[in-house]
């Protein structure tokens, strides 16, 4: 149930976040809110990545997970090191700056706060737990390339965005087999991948 | 060779078990679909037709344990064409309907998995090649919500076929 709860909070959040916009917006002075750059949207989504990369690597250096697995996940953490690359070269390529990574583990903690996920990087012991850890990040990558795919105007952006999305979302299946071997409603539950806007 | 009527009948009953109806809803609501859309959606929705098909005459040759992992898949893809659909005529176009018959070939059982592999790996390729080209921020959103719920199918094929599940860190149908 864990797959369910975190999908239905980060729904629920980001419907939230959404609605708080709209406040905002009508708050103001009436006038349309500028959308966001390419730029802006590549520096949300590789905020997030960046702390997908620092939960895979406390998940592999806990030494909590069992041999096959931790193999597995040092794959997975390689493909996230080149969406993290593929953020910054294209950032690079259009002459935006970059965003501050986060400083410390507390840094990357708040990140997940802002964008209310309740995972947290502290405290962990069990394989069980960093895989759940693992999941939820990857359920709000999943949804930072949703809102990009949105937002982005450049064409080769948004295929990128995609394909980066798919495997995010191969990364969360296998994680979930592993907490429900066999059992296929669990992990490819919904037709649907990502948060709703 | 499988004939519609099957096809439609297998993906129905399937259909009703796949649950997350408000995900779906807000999916379908959320996008605005112009007319230059409808035949970009119209060879999406082909694609998933052909996955139909096949899962559904293929899924009486397959062991009990894939059977239940291609009931899921084709359950899902049901509903991805039921939204296709829904927003090619909510976007005023005529949605193509499901072929009376499809070529499959003949394969064999193990080859089953092959081809619902390439067929997934298809649609994965028509999604990613033409999420671009549609129109609105949230009909492309749509359709890479779908997409990489047929990048997730994929990667438990690969598994199923021996395969990594998870060969590059850009999606793609042709691994």
């Amino acid at each position: 149930m864990d797959r369910l709860r975190t999908r239905r909070e980060l729904v629920g959040s980001t419907a939230a976040a959404v609605a708080a916009a709209g406040l905002a917006g009508a708050e103001g002075a009436r006038a349309a809110p500028a959308p966001p750059t390419d730029g802006d949207v590549l520096r949300r989504t590789l905020q997030i990545e960046r702390v997908v990369v620092i939960a895979y690597r406390q998940a592999i250096d806990s030494g909590a997970l069992e041999p096959n697995l931790a193999a597995e996940v040092e794959r997975f953490l390689g493909q996230e090191h080149e969406h993290v690359s593929i953020l910054e070269g294209a950032l690079r390529s259009l002459g935006e700056p970059q965003p501050a990574p986060p400083s410390d583990l507390s840094a990357a903690q708040r990140v997940l706060t802002a964008h209310h996920v309740n995972a947290t990087l502290f405290g962990l012991r069990t394989q069980d737990q960093y895989v759940t850890l693992l999941v939820d990040v990857e359920t709000l990558a999943e949804e930072a390339y949703f809102v990009a795919v949105a937002q982005l105007s450049d064409a080769a952006l948004l295929r990128t965005s995609a394909q980066i999305m798919g495997c995010e979302a191969q990364h969360w299946t296998v994680l979930s087999t592993v907490k429900h071997p066999g059992d296929v409603m669990m992990t490819v539950p919904y037709p649907f991948v990502g948060g709703p806007l | 060779m499988v004939d519609r009527r099957t096809a439609l009948a297998g993906g129905a009953l399937l259909l009703a078990g796949c649950g997350s109806g408000t995900l779906r809803a807000r999916v379908k609501k959320g996008a605005k679909v112009s007319p230059a859309d409808i035949a970009i959606l119209n060879r999406l929705l082909e694609v998933e037709y052909y996955a139909i098909a096949a899962y559904t005459a293929g899924i009486p040759f397959l062991p009990h344990d894939q059977q239940k992992v291609a009931k899921q898949f084709v359950g899902q893809d049901v509903t991805h064409a039921s939204t296709l659909a829904g927003l090619i005529k909510q976007g005023g176009g005529k949605a193509i309907r499901q072929q009376a018959s499809y070529d499959l070939g003949r394969p064999t059982a193990p080859g089953i998995l092959n081809l619902l592999h390439r067929l997934e790996g298809k649609q994965v390729d028509a999604y990613i090649e033409l999420i671009p080209t549609l129109s609105a921020g949230r009909l492309r959103s749509t359709a890479a919500a779908i997409m990489g719920n047929d990048a997730q199918h994929l990667s438990v094929l690969r598994t199923e076929l021996g395969e990594p599940p998870v060969p590059s860190a850009l999606a793609g149908g042709r691994e």
